[in-house]
């Protein structure tokens, strides 16, 4: 028995010891460094109906671009194998010239009729008919998921209620102006001067706007205006309407449309950039807008406010003259679906969709590590790519936010920059100057090849400090080499060299703008530390958000110096060019890191490289890089070159695997020796927008205080009270008047209450109205908006309920009490019936024992 | 033997070159023109530039800081620097001339906005890199539909008025349907519903590694566009060749021919291939260069990357110097084969010879 359990236990740890390494790598590969797939195939695919059919087969497994298209949309949401998110960013305007013609009656440039435009549009018409629901209709500029809307969003609910579909409304102030401006009706059509009045309105063909073009035409039609419909392309459009003369008359109305890529956290330019001559257009310059709504826009176009509060005002009180002036008059925000297949998870911006560099660093299988994805995209590998002035194409950025890494990611649901490379910083603002020190490296100079420190009396209005952990000699790039100090200082010349050194065979004229732009702000940098890696940049670049200023300073080097070496000593040989306008210029190849003419060339360079030991700008560089570091690090690029046919080194989650430039397919792999693991952004795998349940009152008494209750939850939990920015209500009348409006109290985690006081109802009359609740969460910019009805009842009616409910009650007890004391009756009659049979036993009883008494008493006497 | 002067042949020859290039340098600047709109793209391009650069500089918070005089003069320089890099600084007939020239002289130059398939912003490179494509599937196609058209076409002629004839005169319509159309139900039948053949593309997805692997993905992608395409051409192309055999084998000294006994092989090819030998060179000729510029939709439905996805894009974007590179090739292509051909008819037609006795 004990050899036989000796033997089992051996077995044990036999099998054990074998399934133990696997173990192991399964534990290990759980959550993997790098991403969570193996591979993502990029390929190209640009029928929609094509897409949806190959994603419906399992063809394709993702599409990176929005499906708008409402009879494919209803495919994609009838199919079981298929799953989408939305994203906002796409929407639509109806831009009135304001300009005076020089020939013909412009109704345009009354504001009043501008306004009345709005009231003759019905926008859940065209959400309906012409979006099939994938719209919402829009009144102001902002998007109703960024997080300008949802600051205040209790004031543009309001104005929606207000700007109302209401025609007749429309029809009033219109007959009404155009009278007042010496029109004429005549035989059912607006005459100025006995001249018809026509609309010229220039329809864009390419999307839906071409029926709103032609719906709201029909609308002017009916209002008893002469329209023109003119079907126009962007190109043909474009030339009249921005570059043209406003005053010829050439057009009143235009369907203008205009795409947010990412989260745009601060619209407060908006007032100034749509409704006055600070935005872009011929026309803007003829745009005269009430002197306090230019006040409130240029204000906040300065950004000229002390406080948050004070913006937020100025926002408020734009929202409403926005809407008197309307220039523009919105039509709606576009719903954009993004589709993928069932299972696979992966973030999606709530602008940009999956075209974000986190949407690759989030996707993966449900349930599984590694596994391959393939991703359909409207184009792949389009321009030439390469580290300083490469492809500006979106098919591009797509492949290259793979593979590139990056300081900071822009959060997908809140537009905000986040720390993905840093791992904390600071920023200190002072508007009033913060002493750059002497020792930070200020500016270069071109003649006499020296880095030049920040002069004395230098002073910049923020200072950011970040902190990248401990990095040198351990973050490694794709071929293999090693981060290291030279990577982030060595080429630091080149920017100047490039752009302010007409001397200089680097010299690019298109570098010089955004050089320009670049050294208005920059106070210099220096190195704080090494290990931890930390570095200190001066700027004057403000931002009211401090993440916005942390992202402009704090940089990250993805591609190292010895990969920018080699197309820094094409260009100086004059065989190739970063970027296209010096290739242009100069007769040279546009510079191409993986592919085409260039290859051959970078690759003759390397070579030459390694035999001189090839050190670029070496006045700064030579002193971070030994000859023979650079040979190495030449070296490996080279085998890396050998290996996998391309130059794209740099220190992204993944690498590029292949690039087919005939097939337009490129494959980037997973990257396992990247510094995080899959899980860094998990949490960022859903957008948690909150999810409100409002439960009022059965009803509302004048005089009396309500209570509304209000349930804030997400999937099904209550959402955590530290990360809602805020719970608002707002009460309506039917009318849509606002009779009051303030934040809700928290109660408990997920739970709010607000509290209307007997004041505030004894001011309401009866009948229905409206509670609405706008809850923002920090998390995701979208808010949760609710409404619910409510009823007021006069206070006689509550008294002649609360009377009829009392002697409904009463009424009820008695009848209660009465069906009580028929059973007491009953058990009585049985008790007394009881009794009386008890009564007679025992008088029968006394009555037999009297008479044995009485016959023992005459039996005892007669013996005696 | 009909014998022939060498001057008479060399003087035409040099005669219908020159005609020839002169057709070609006309048509060229033609092209010109329209692809420009006679310089109003111009004005288009230039208003497109300054629309996005302004909304770029003028939304973009980094410059929100700045005076608006600083704003207003980095937007001037920047679109000043991209009309520049355009080269829409100089004057549209200036440079109208300067791409004949270059054209003229096979110096395609660089595209606009349009870039090869590797990167590359030359015109030469966008459409090399997508000849081997194209020639692969449409030449394919027409040499296909050629001697399938030849061969069943003189089946044809020589069984006129069978059933089969019959069944070719019936279905000949169905080649008024495009190719593409045949193509979108070839999908749907092969791709969607039998799923056996690809949707379209180049190649598989991934690409495979090894050589031989690619080439065969490669071929089966080709199934469905090259079937399209031969469908399409079927009925009419056979039915064609038919009534044109039948129009030679009609001709009176075929019958004397048959009168006189020949036996029918001899007939077929000495009496009616062979005067037909250059309408059919002709036509073969012209199908072929007609393969090289692609098909703008059939590539599109396939997602096939071709020359005629080239030039919907070039026409798209108004690339000119693309259009024009194009065009030029095309146009050269199809003047050598008109004077190649001419040529040919001199040696295989006897009624040219005749003329330079």
């Amino acid at each position: 028995m004990r050899k036989e359990l000796l033997s089992l236990f051996i077995s044990l740890v036999i099998i054990l010891g074998a399934l133990m390494p696997e173990m192991i790598v399964v534990a290990q590969q759980e959550v993997p460094y790098g991403p969570w797939v193996d591979e993502i195939i990029f390929f190209e695919e640009s029928d929609y109906g094509k897409v949806v059919e190959m994603l419906e087969k399992g063809e394709m497994d993702i599409f990176l671009f929005t499906i708008t298209d409402p009879v494919l949309f209803d495919r994609v949401k009838k199919s079981p194998n298929l799953q989408y998110k939305v994203a906002y960013g796409y929407y639509n305007e109806l831009t009135l010239n304001p300009a005076e013609f020089k020939v013909g009656f412009n109704p345009f440039v009354n504001p009043r009729i501008r306004e009345a435009m709005n009231y003759i549009i019905d926008r859940e018409h065209i959400v309906n008919e012409i979006y099939k629901g994938l719209a919402k209709p829009k009144w102001l500029p902002f998007i109703s998921g960024f997080p300008e809307y949802g600051r205040i969003a209790d004031v543009i609910k309001l104005l929606e209620a207000k700007y109302a579909y209401n025609f007749e409304k429309g029809k009033e102030i219109v007959y009404e102006e155009m009278a007042k401006m010496g029109c004429e009706m005549k035989d059912g059509k607006w005459h100025y001067k006995d001249e018809p009045v026509v609309i010229k309105i220039i329809i864009r063909v390419e999307d839906e706007r071409r029926l709103i073009g032609h719906y709201f035409a029909d609308q002017l039609e009916k209002l008893g205006f002469k329209v023109d419909r003119l079907e126009r392309t962007r190109r043909e459009a474009a030339p009249i309407i921005y570059a043209g003369d406003p005053t010829e008359g050439l057009w009143h109305v235009y369907t203008g449309g205009w795409v947010s890529t990412a989260v745009s956290r601060d619209d407060s330019d908006a007032y100034g950039y749509f409704y006055t001559p600070l935005g872009y257009g011929s026309f803007m310059q003829y745009a005269k807008p009430d002197p306090l709504f230019y006040e409130v826009a240029s204000r906040l176009w300065r950004a000229d406010y002390e406080t948050w509060e004070e913006r937020q005002e100025l926002m408020a009180k734009g929202a409403e003259m926005a809407l008197k002036d309307s220039l523009r008059v919105w039509i709606v925000d576009q719903i954009s679906p993004f589709v993928s297949v069932k299972g696979l998870m992966g973030a999606a911006d709530l602008s940009g969709g999956y075209t974000t560099a986190v949407w690759s660093r989030t996707v993966g299988w449900e349930g599984k590590v590694g596994g391959s994805v393939r991703a359909g995209s409207l184009g792949v590998l389009v321009d030439p790519w390469n580290p300083v002035a490469g492809t500006n194409w979106l098919y591009d950025a797509i492949i290259l936010w793979t593979v590139n890494d990056y300081a900071f990611l822009i959060h997908p649901y809140l537009g905000l920059p986040m720390p993905n490379r840093v791992v904390e910083y600071t920023v200190e603002v002072n508007e009033t100057g913060i002493p750059v020190p002497s020792d930070v490296w200020f500016d270069w100079d071109v003649k006499e090849k020296k880095v030049i420190y920040a002069p004395p009396g230098t002073y910049a209005k923020a200072k950011v400090r970040g902190n990248y952990g401990s990095i040198l000699g351990k973050v490694k790039y794709h071929d293999g080499t090693v981060m290291t100090l030279a990577d982030w200082v060595a080429l630091w010349a080149f920017t100047f060299e490039r752009a302010n050194n007409p001397e200089s065979p680097l010299y690019d004229e298109s570098a010089v703008p955004g050089f320009r732009e670049w050294r208005l702000n920059y106070r210099g940098f220096r190195i704080v530390s090494e290990d931890p890696f930390i570095i200190e940049v001066y700027t004057n670049y403000t931002h009211p958000e401090r993440e916005f200023i942390a992202n402009w300073a704090l940089g990250w080097p993805n591609t190292p110096w010895h990969v920018t070496a080699i197309g820094i000593l094409a260009e100086e040989k004059g065989l190739l060019a970063f970027s296209d306008y010096k290739a242009k210029k100069t007769g040279r190849e546009w510079m191409n890191y993986i592919g085409g003419p260039s290859l051959s060339i970078l690759a003759s360079v390397l070579d030459e490289a390694i035999r001189t030991k090839y050190i670029p700008l070496p006045e700064l560089a030579s002193k971070y890089i030994k000859p023979e570091e650079a040979v190495a690090r030449y070296n490996a690029l080279k085998k890396w070159y050998e290996e996998r046919g391309h130059f794209w080194v740099a220190s992204g989650p993944f690498w590029l695997y292949k690039a087919d430039f005939t097939a337009h397919q490129a494959v980037v792999k997973a990257f396992r020796e990247y510094s995080f693991k899959a899980d860094k952004f998990a949490w960022l795998a859903e957008p948690p927008i909150p999810e409100v349940t409002i439960v009022p009152p059965e009803m509302v008494v004048p005089g009396v205080e309500a209570t509304f209750e209000i349930k804030v939850s997400y999937a099904g939990k209550p959402y955590p009270s530290d990360r809602i920015e805020s719970v608002k209500y707002l009460m309506l009348d039917a009318q849509g008047n606002l009779l009051g409006k303030g934040s809700a109290s928290l109660i408990e985690e997920g739970s709010y209450k607000v509290v209307i006081p007997s004041l505030e109802t004894g001011k309401m009359s009866p009948g229905t109205y409206t509670f609405m609740v706008v809850a923002s969460s920090k998390d995701v910019a979208v808010p949760a908006i609710k409404e619910a009805g409510f009823i007021v009842i006069p206070p006689i009616t509550y008294f002649q309920t609360l009377l009829q409910t009392m002697r409904s009650e009463l009424e009820a007890k008695i009848s209660a009490v009465q069906s009580s004391v028929t059973p007491l009756e009953r058990t009585i009659n049985e008790l007394q019936s009881s009794l009386n049979t008890v009564t007679l036993i025992s008088t029968v009883a006394v009555i037999i024992a009297i008479v044995s008494i009485a016959l023992n008493f005459i039996l005892m006497r007669f013996r005696k | 033997m009909i014998k022939m002067s060498v001057k008479g042949p060399i003087l035409f020859i040099v005669k219908r070159a020159i005609a020839l290039y002169l057709i070609v340098v006309l048509s060229v600047y033609i092209t010109i023109v329209i692809a420009n709109l006679g310089g109003y793209v111009d004005r288009i391009t230039q208003a497109q530039i300054l629309e996005d650069i302004t909304f770029t500089i003028k939304r973009d918070p980094q410059y929100r800081g700045l005076p608006p005089e600083e704003v207003d003069r980095i937007i001037r320089d920047t679109y000043e620097l991209e009309l520049k890099k355009l080269g829409l600084d100089t004057p549209f007939i200036v440079r109208s001339f300067r791409y004949l020239v270059n054209g003229l002289t096979l110096d395609l130059g660089r595209a606009l906005y349009l870039t090869s398939d590797t990167g590359s912003r030359q015109v030469k490179l966008i459409i090399l890199e997508r000849l081997p494509q194209t020639v692969m599937l449409f030449t394919t196609a027409s040499v296909l539909n050629f001697f399938i058209h030849l061969f069943l076409g003189l089946y044809l002629s020589r069984h006129y008025g069978g059933k089969l004839d019959k069944l070719f005169i019936a279905l000949s319509p169905t080649s008024i349907v495009p190719g593409w159309l045949y193509g979108l139900f070839l999908i749907m039948i092969f791709a969607s519903i039998l799923r056996v053949l690809p949707y379209g593309g180049y190649v598989d997805v991934p690409p495979p590694d090894d050589p031989v692997s690619y080439g065969l993905s490669v071929l089966k992608h080709m199934i469905l566009p090259l079937s399209s395409w031969i469908i399409s051409g079927f009925f009419m192309g056979v039915y064609g060749s038919r009534t044109f055999y039948l129009i030679f084998s009609t001709e009176d000294y075929v019958t004397v021919a048959k009168a006189k006994g020949l036996p029918p092989r001899i007939i077929e090819r000495r009496y009616i291939l062979r005067p037909a030998l250059p309408p059919v060179i002709t036509s073969f000729s012209l199908g072929l260069i007609g393969s090289w510029g692609g098909a703008i939709i059939t590539e599109t439905v396939f997602n096939w990357p071709g020359l005629g996805k080239v030039m919907r894009d070039a026409i798209n974007s108004m690339d000119t110097p693309v259009i024009v590179g194009e065009v030029i090739i095309y146009a050269y292509l199809l003047a050598i084969t008109v004077l190649l051909l001419d040529i040919l008819y001199l040696f295989i037609d006897p009624r040219i010879r005749a003329r330079f006795r």
